[in-house]
């Protein structure tokens, strides 16, 4: 399973990304990765987030997900993520932080 | 005690007295104006806006991201030791006062609207944003950024956006949405000024000077005099923002680019600042909020020169403050269209 990860917008416009492989990764940490997957179901969120009027500076997140069932991308913001896929983007957001 | 004091003076007390002082003139100046039935409904219109006040409450996330989060303080309370909690209520507080001293303006609805902030909003949290109600600001991830309440521009920036929600309205896409950032840059940069009684040469023009940790190569997030030279670090890259239409960023990201060729109308305004001189949210500042007014959701940079230099004539008439407004657009490469 292949996934990037990009933030962009912000206050200060500044985007970072990362590209994981669990191929390539601990055994450990690609079995969670994948149970994060499956257990908010990726493959079936919207592609787009709700837009509001009016918000301004928000992070917008772009998450694209490549396994054997498929490839999906989902776009979100602060404001739209669902606490599911929250977790998964401060889990990658630590990964871009930390490359 | 009814009719003895005039009411010019029991306005005078309400606007200037101690509370006290004020509920008890307005008691009064309802009764004897109400004994006078005359002008009634302008005395109560005149009353309710002496009544508002800022109100600004401050809540912490606690490192979570359900908002508001927890009340932690109101107007008129004593700082409760918090660092964060106390330069958002003060920023609000700067913010507040530019809007109503200079422009008239009560708060960011014009109508009193609760000034309402959080901060230590998520973990590492590198950002601040508005949310459409209130704003929201970051702890920073102590490698890069420290927390986004340090600079008061970062406040009256984020503050303006609930302004420009409530005027302009200009759609966070492309140009309009560079316009949707200038505009919170350069009210941003003029609370800073004004809470620092500085004149358009003494000002630094910077956005966010303070958010970079000492580690990063750079003085600021943006520099509104030089856009593109605000930082340029291994970790984060070059400051990307033009300073010129010749250099536009065509982009998809970020909504367009909206904080990047902001820099565009941002060196606009600077140049203008500097060239009528003196404080900025005087003059140019004035020119800006009068252009609120005159912008709609698709305006784009070159709506936005003519608005400016229609504002500046509507305010001071065809004179020099006109002139300064011409050349700098065309300082910028924007042509100015009658
Ligand atoms: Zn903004």
């Amino acid at each position: 399973m292949k996934i990037r990860f990009e933030r962009t917008g912000g206050f200060a416009g500044i985007s970072t990304s990362v590209l994981l492989d669990t191929d390539t990764m601990p055994q450990n940490e690609s079995e969670q990765l994948s149970a994060m997957c499956n257990n908010m179901n990726f493959f079936s969120l919207p592609s787009k987030p709700d837009t509001k009027s009016g918000a301004a500076d928000l992070f917008r997140y772009k998450i694209t997900v490549e396994s054997k069932d498929g490839k999906h991308t989902v776009e979100t913001t602060d404001l739209s993520v669902t606490p599911g896929l929250e977790n998964f983007v401060n889990y990658l957001s630590d990964k871009a932080q930390k490359k | 005690m009814l009719c003895i004091v005039p009411p010019h003076l029991l306005r005078e007390i309400i606007s200037r007295g101690d509370p006290a002082m004020k509920k008890w003139a307005i008691n009064t100046i309802t009764l004897s104006e109400q004994v006078r039935m005359t002008r009634q409904v302008f005395v109560a219109d005149k009353i309710m806006s002496v009544l508002q006040q800022k109100e600004r409450r401050i809540y912490d996330a606690k490192n979570k991201t359900t908002l508001p989060g927890k009340l932690v303080r109101m107007e008129g309370d004593a700082s409760n030791g918090d660092p964060a909690a106390d330069e958002a209520y003060n920023g609000a507080g700067w913010t507040y006062d530019l809007y109503k001293d200079v422009y008239g303006r009560n708060s960011v609805d014009d109508k009193g609207m609760k000034l309402d902030s959080t901060v230590h909003y998520s973990e590492k949290y590198d950002n601040a944003f508005w949310n459409g109600n209130q704003m929201v600001y970051g702890d920073g991830d102590g490698k890069i950024f420290d927390r986004f309440t340090k600079a008061i521009d970062v406040i009256g920036h984020e503050l303006t956006h609930g302004v420009t929600q409530y005027t302009a309205k200009l759609e966070y896409q492309d140009q309009s949405g560079a316009l949707n950032e200038h505009i919170s840059d350069v009210f941003g940069s003029i609370v800073k000024q004004y809470s620092m009684k500085q004149n358009a040469k003494q000002a630094d023009w910077l956005i966010g000077q303070g958010l970079f940790t000492p580690k990063i190569h750079g003085v600021a997030l943006r520099s509104m005099k030089a856009p593109g030279t605000a930082y340029d670090d291994p970790l984060i890259g070059k400051d990307p923002q033009p300073g010129t239409m010749q250099d536009y960023n065509d982009t998809t990201e970020d909504n367009g680019g909206v904080h990047i060729n902001s820099g565009i109308p941002n060196r606009a305004f600077y140049l203008i600042a500097s060239d009528i001189g003196g404080y900025s949210w005087e003059k140019a500042g004035k020119i800006w909020y009068k252009t609120l007014d005159l912008l709609n959701v698709n305006s784009n940079f070159e709506d936005m020169a003519s608005c400016t230099l229609e504002a500046a004539g509507i305010l001071f008439g065809s004179g020099s403050e006109q002139e300064s407004v011409k050349k700098g657009w065309d300082g910028v490469g924007v042509p100015v269209k009658k």
